[in-house]
């Protein structure tokens, strides 16, 4: 079956193909899952429609916090790029959720302010890439726009037991978010400590970001994307939506991996252009029908 | 019981001659610029090069056998007998996919120019992969010597690097005649790569060495990178007093536009005196004996400029 | 930690016992040492103009507003335990705040949303992770849409109802998280005459059986139609601690709370409850 999908290359079943493909295929899953549950719980978690981790900016907060990994020569230790892009991501969301909490906030100027923090981001990407050596730059190039050709076995297994378990824990909270779906002060006389669980959910989502992101770069509109349309087929409660989120991401960037090498060989489209080309059209279409609503 | 223990003492011998025979009978273990030790069979049948330069100095040492060559990157286009060959995809990010699926006796690759976690990523498969390095030319003449000895044809490479050798001293030997002839003035050449950024050759690239072979200085020689992206006024305030243009490829047009912006800087003495030139560079960029041609051609230019100076003299 | 069940000698203690409240808003004293008590099957009308601070009271004793900061101090008592320091979700079991309107951002049927309200069952003993939704639950909430005249809405996305059906639903969702202390703030506003009749009578009927309510509106005469007792507070400050209603609806107060109104308090024919009325303008005055 894997070979039908992908035996545009002739001799899709050799060995090491499969040794190529296997983590490829386990790598896009989890961060096609990781991504769009981080994108649903984000958007729970600032009642805005139009979060996702990389319309807020924190998908390039978690490539700032990689890239520096990179300098400080963590690339070759386990989890080393994860652990400094986790922080990166971090420091983006806490940015974010300062913004959030300013009285007045709109949903748009909260986007707006999830923009801006992106193109800081990009920019300190930017700067980096002027100050070094131009040898490996265009190979971070393709990383950054989304790259799951580096995937080994051993570390696709680890990003996706890391999904798997922060995606468990996330689902674990599903009562805080199906509380959080009517406001935040709705949700502290329901009985949910807010507080301590936006905390805690700003944690989990950082890290989960951080991980996707350190492995395959930034793959941008799938976390706002594919959670709308779960919810359209399952309804909000998060009991539901996140397996289900999870579940269709994956199938998401599997398929816009599938896209992005089958086209145009050999060369490999970075899969976070082809998942902006779907994704930004919907995006803006998602805008526009909610000023209908409004 | 005679026979069983002549046979025990030609079973010693033979174990023992083998142990003591110099490796290179058998299975080679190179070591490559990365001073790793790289397994390869005596003659690899099916090499695969992930950069240009490697695809020409494989071309060059497997003479009529060129099929050995199985996969190169794209725009390999020298000898054009390579244009045949399947691609691999960009030298910066090529297709893993593809080069596994040929299943490579041998892989090329370079330290200056492939992605470090890709070529990892090979060897990890437990590809025979064999990496140079080419800041300069004593590294240039040890890439012959590697691949040479990857390609099971040591005997080329004694070949090529005397030929090299021998057209250097030639070429340093008129560079010190010109010298002589011009006092020992040097002239400060810039050598450009790209535009928008502007990309020039540093101290750590073999280009550096080309230009102090030829007898001139290179303008950003001091500047350890090995391709720097000045700004424009940087460039302006060294003022050299020659630019050249690398083209590369085939598309002429862009180079020419490179070449006609800096008519915008007059300041520069390469562009008061007109001495800015576009050279088809592919040759410049392969660590094989063209290495020689491309020095000539600049050569030619440097002779040009340093006539065109006594003469205004 | 479900032992606070009142028992005999608890009756005695007032439900609801808030003490010495202040709170300012950075440097905006907003509430100064309000105290009162609410007992047991009352129902308690909070009044007073506007930004006089009936919202920021109830959002603190809710828990939705943080004491501990300068200037925001004070004490609240449930059945005379602490009431602040009990966990989240035990708070949600025995009072709750209903906010003038709510919206979701996603879709949301009003049977889940008014099914949010159970979420506090979902902690501590009996709750558990995969503990979504029980036959309990159902009912409670079932039984809860039915008394607030929208079990019919049950299938409705939030964003097709009026803001009148909204209220129905959230009241609703304040019925089935079973408290003991419901706050309303401004939740009738927006509803039908018929249906703020209906609910007035449910008010009723929950305070016989042992709730207590506090309502803020700032309809002056919806409030007093239902409600027993009166607190008026001006800008932060009670006039009049607490009093039944006629005796707190006074022309002197009222004249205070809202001066140059020129309001007068009538009575409600059928039911007798104080009625305020504009007076005659001081232009009408003259030309008389």
């Amino acid at each position: 079956m894997l070979s039908l999908k992908y035996g545009v290359i002739a001799d899709a079943d050799t060995e090491v193909i499969i040794e190529l493909r296997l983590p490829r295929i386990l790598l896009a899953t989890a961060v096609g899952a990781g991504l769009s549950v981080a994108g649903a719980v984000l958007q729970a978690l600032f009642s805005n429609p139009l979060s996702e981790p990389y319309t807020l900016g924190i998908s390039s907060g978690a490539a700032v916090g990689a890239v520096f990994g990179t300098t400080l020569g963590l690339e070759w230790v386990v989890a080393g790029l994860a652990g400094t892009a986790f922080c990166g991501a971090l420091v983006f969301t806490l940015l974010l959720y300062l913004v959030s909490i300013r009285p007045g906030i709109t949903a748009v100027t909260f986007l707006l302010a999830g923009v801006m923090l992106s193109f800081f981001g990009s920019s300190l990407v930017a700067l980096w890439m002027a100050l070094s050596d131009s040898n490996g730059i265009q190979g971070a190039m393709q990383w950054l726009l989304g790259d799951l050709s580096r995937a080994r076995l051993s570390g696709a297994w680890f990003l996706f037991s890391g999904v798997f378990i922060l995606s468990f824990i996330l689902l674990s909270r599903w009562r805080e978010l199906d509380a959080l779906l009517i406001g935040e002060e709705a949700a502290i006389t329901m009985g949910v400590p807010v507080p301590t669980v936006r905390r805690r959910l700003i944690l989990l989502v950082s890290l989960l970001v951080g991980l996707c992101v350190s492995a395959a770069g930034m793959i941008g509109f799938v976390g706002l994307v594919v959670p709308h349309a779960v919810r359209r087929f399952v309804g909000s409660l998060h009991l539901r939506l996140l397996p289900l989120a999870g579940l269709w991401g994956a199938v998401a960037v599997t398929a816009a991996d599938f896209v992005s090498r089958m086209f145009t060989q050999p060369y490999e489209l970075p899969v976070g252009v082809v998942t902006a080309l779907l994704g930004a059209p919907v995006f803006l279409w998602i805008i526009l029908s909610r000023q209908k609503v409004a | 019981m005679h026979s069983w223990k002549t046979a025990k003492n030609l079973f010693t011998k033979t174990v023992l001659l083998t142990w003591l025979l110099p490796a290179t009978v058998f299975a080679g273990d190179i070591i490559d610029a990365t001073g790793a030790s790289v397994s390869v069979s005596d003659s690899p049948k099916k090499i695969v090069t992930l950069v240009p330069s490697l695809a020409e100095l494989a071309a060059d040492i497997a003479e009529e056998n060129i099929g050995r060559i199985v996969g190169v990157s794209e725009y390999s286009d020298y000898p054009p007998a390579l244009e045949k060959v399947e691609s691999i995809g960009p030298y910066f990010h090529f297709n893993l996919e593809k080069v596994v699926s040929l299943k490579p006796d041998l892989v090329l690759g370079t330290m200056d120019g492939n992605s470090k976690d890709q070529v990892m990523h090979l060897r990890e498969l437990k590809l025979p992969v064999v990496i140079v390095s080419t800041e300069n030319f004593a590294q240039v003449e040890d890439s012959m010597r590697i691949v040479s000895d990857a390609m099971g044809a040591s005997s080329r490479a004694a070949q090529m690097i005397t030929q090299f050798r021998t057209g250097l001293s030639r070429i340093r030997e008129r560079a010190s005649e010109r010298a002589k002839k011009n006092s020992g003035k040097k002239l400060k050449v810039l050598l450009q790569i790209g535009a928008d950024p502007l990309v020039v050759a540093g101290r750590k690239s073999f280009l550096n060495e080309a230009l102090e072979t030829i007898g001139a200085v290179n303008a950003y020689g001091d500047v350890e990178a090995r391709y720097p992206r000045p700004s424009m006024e940087d460039v302006i305030k060294r003022g050299p007093d020659l630019i050249v243009v690398l083209a590369l490829g085939r598309k002429k047009g862009p180079f020419q536009a490179m070449a006609r912006d800096w008519g915008r800087f007059k300041n520069i003495p390469a562009v008061k005196r007109k001495q800015v030139f576009i050279v088809v560079a592919d040759p410049l960029f392969r660590p094989t004996l063209r290495l020689l041609e491309g020095l000539s051609m600049l050569e030619k230019i440097v002779e040009k400029n340093i006539n065109a100076q006594s003469q205004n003299i | 930690m479900d032992n606070i069940e009142p028992t005999e000698s608890c009756i005695i203690k007032p439900a609801l016992g808030v003490y010495g409240i202040s709170y300012t808003y950075g440097d905006r004293p907003v509430l100064s040492d309000v105290t009162f008590e609410l007992e047991r099957g009352e129902i308690m009308a909070l009044l007073g103009p506007n930004g006089s601070g009936k919202s920021t009271l109830m959002k603190v004793i809710a828990g939705i507003l943080q004491l501990g900061a300068d200037g925001c101090t004070g004490q609240v008592k449930y059945l005379g335990n602490d009431f602040l320091s009990m966990p989240f979700w035990i708070r949600a079991r025995k009072l709750t705040y209903v906010a003038p309107d709510f919206r979701a951002e996603f879709p949301l049927t009003a049977e889940e949303a008014v099914m949010l309200g159970r979420t506090c069952y979902g902690f501590g003993h009996g709750g558990s992770f995969f503990r979504a939704v029980t036959n309990e639950d159902r009912e409670a909430v079932h039984e809860a849409m039915d008394k607030c005249l929208c079990l019919g809405l049950k299938d409705r996305d939030l964003h097709t109802l009026s803001g009148g059906e909204r209220q129905l639903v959230n009241l609703a969702r304040a019925i089935a998280q079973g408290v003991k202390v419901l706050f309303l703030d401004e939740a009738l506003s927006r509803m039908d005459l018929n249906h703020q009749a209906v609910i007035g009578k449910l008010l009723r009927v929950l305070a016989s059986q042992g709730w207590a309510v506090m309502l803020v509106s700032h309809d002056v005469n919806l409030a007093s139609e239902w409600a027993d007792t009166g607190l008026l507070l001006n800008k932060g400050l009670c006039v009049v601690a607490k009093g039944k209603v006629k005796e707190v609806l006074s022309e002197r107060n009222i004249s205070l709370l809202y001066p140059g109104a020129g309001l007068t308090i009538g009575v409600n024919p059928s039911t007798g409850a104080p009625k305020v009325f504009f007076g005659k303008s001081e232009k009408d005055r003259h030309t008389d």
